[in-house]
């Protein structure tokens, strides 16, 4: 049987689908018994959930459009990194 | 360097093919990749040409309809204050370095990949403004357990029941954006990476040169290193 710490180590590959069957299966068990490891990997599902929302589109100030244009017709000097290829 | 001059001239995203209009704006939230239209495609292929040849309409066109995913790619990463700085800055690189650009991926891809680059590199040179030397434990897990693995304390129990709700604190917020400078480049490049863009295993992997299980450890205390952060939030209010 799993100890707690065993299965928080085992807590991220779980939310990524990471683990193969026999050891999903086992941190199955350990959580259907025990309510404190159930507890923190709800509460790790939501806290990765929400740093996925962090990245939902918004909508852009009305006047960002042209400060960006203005900016493009007096751009500051270059930085060569900046920019990856599209491969 | 300079970039291209805006020139006059360019209607929308029109052809003169006899395409339907293909310039509607993308609804907030929608992303422009992996699109299968056809008329999509054509109308990309021809915003890109239209920006290569330096059209002031293009160049208007594409600022409005990509820097709102842009701004919310920023956002997550350097939080509200810089994002827009960010996307501005990555819409100048973009303008400079269009005629370069192959197609082989999206423009919404190529933008959001230039704009997460710049906003990841002023994370790093922020972190190493502020953080050194890190106070981070190497497991940050390490003193939730008693020496039989079982845990010492129960967790907390959140108060939120959602992602949203949890968010709804700015003050947590900025604990998570304080926390993302105290973690190793390594670290916090791999969280934003997987968590805040959905990046799969193997695209980081190639992009950072990490091993896959280095990647997982890297991701797994990071997000230990959050959880135990929220934890604390959660019973003080603070981080």
């Amino acid at each position: 049987m799993l100890s707690c710490r065993q299965i928080t180590e085992r807590s991220s590959a779980l939310l990524d689908g990471e683990l193969g069957f026999r050891e999903r299966w086992a941190v199955r068990m350990h959580l259907a018994m025990c309510v404190r490891c159930r507890r923190f990997t709800r509460q790790l599902r939501l806290l990765v959930e929400s740093l996925r929302l962090r990245s939902t589109a918004e909508s852009v100030s009305a006047d960002f459009v042209d400060r960006v244009l203005a900016a493009l017709a007096d751009p500051p000097p270059a930085d060569p990194d900046a920019v990856p290829s599209d491969r | 360097m300079s970039g291209p001059k805006p020139a006059r001239g360019y209607a929308g995203t029109a052809t003169g093919s006899g395409a339907p209009e293909p310039s509607l704006p993308l609804p907030p939230g929608q992303t422009t990749d992996g699109s299968s239209q056809p008329e999509a495609d054509a109308a990309e292929r021809s915003l890109v040409q239209a920006l290569q040849a330096g059209q002031h309409a293009a160049f208007r066109e594409a600022v409005g309809r990509y820097s709102p995913q842009m701004l919310a790619r920023a956002r997550s990463i350097v939080g509200p204050a810089n994002a827009e700085d960010m996307v501005q800055e990555a819409w100048l690189a973009a303008f400079r370095q269009i005629g370069g650009f192959e197609q082989r991926a999206s423009l919404g891809t190529w933008l959001l990949s230039i704009v997460s680059n710049a906003s990841i590199s002023l994370l790093r040179k922020r972190a190493k403004e502020v953080s050194p030397p890190r106070r981070y434990d190497d497991e940050p897990e390490a003193d939730w357990f008693d020496a039989s693995g079982n845990w010492a304390a129960p967790p907390n129990t959140w108060g939120a029941s959602s992602p949203e709700d949890l968010l709804v604190a700015d003050v947590l917020q900025d604990c998570i954006d304080k926390h993302l400078l105290l973690m190793s480049d390594n670290q916090r490049e791999v969280l934003i990476k997987r968590d805040m863009q959905g990046e799969s295993f193997d695209s980081i992997c190639n992009d950072m040169t990490l091993s896959t299980s280095n990647v997982r450890v890297l991701l797994h205390r990071g997000r230990m290193r959050l959880m135990k952060m929220v934890d604390h939030f959660q019973e003080t209010g603070s981080c």
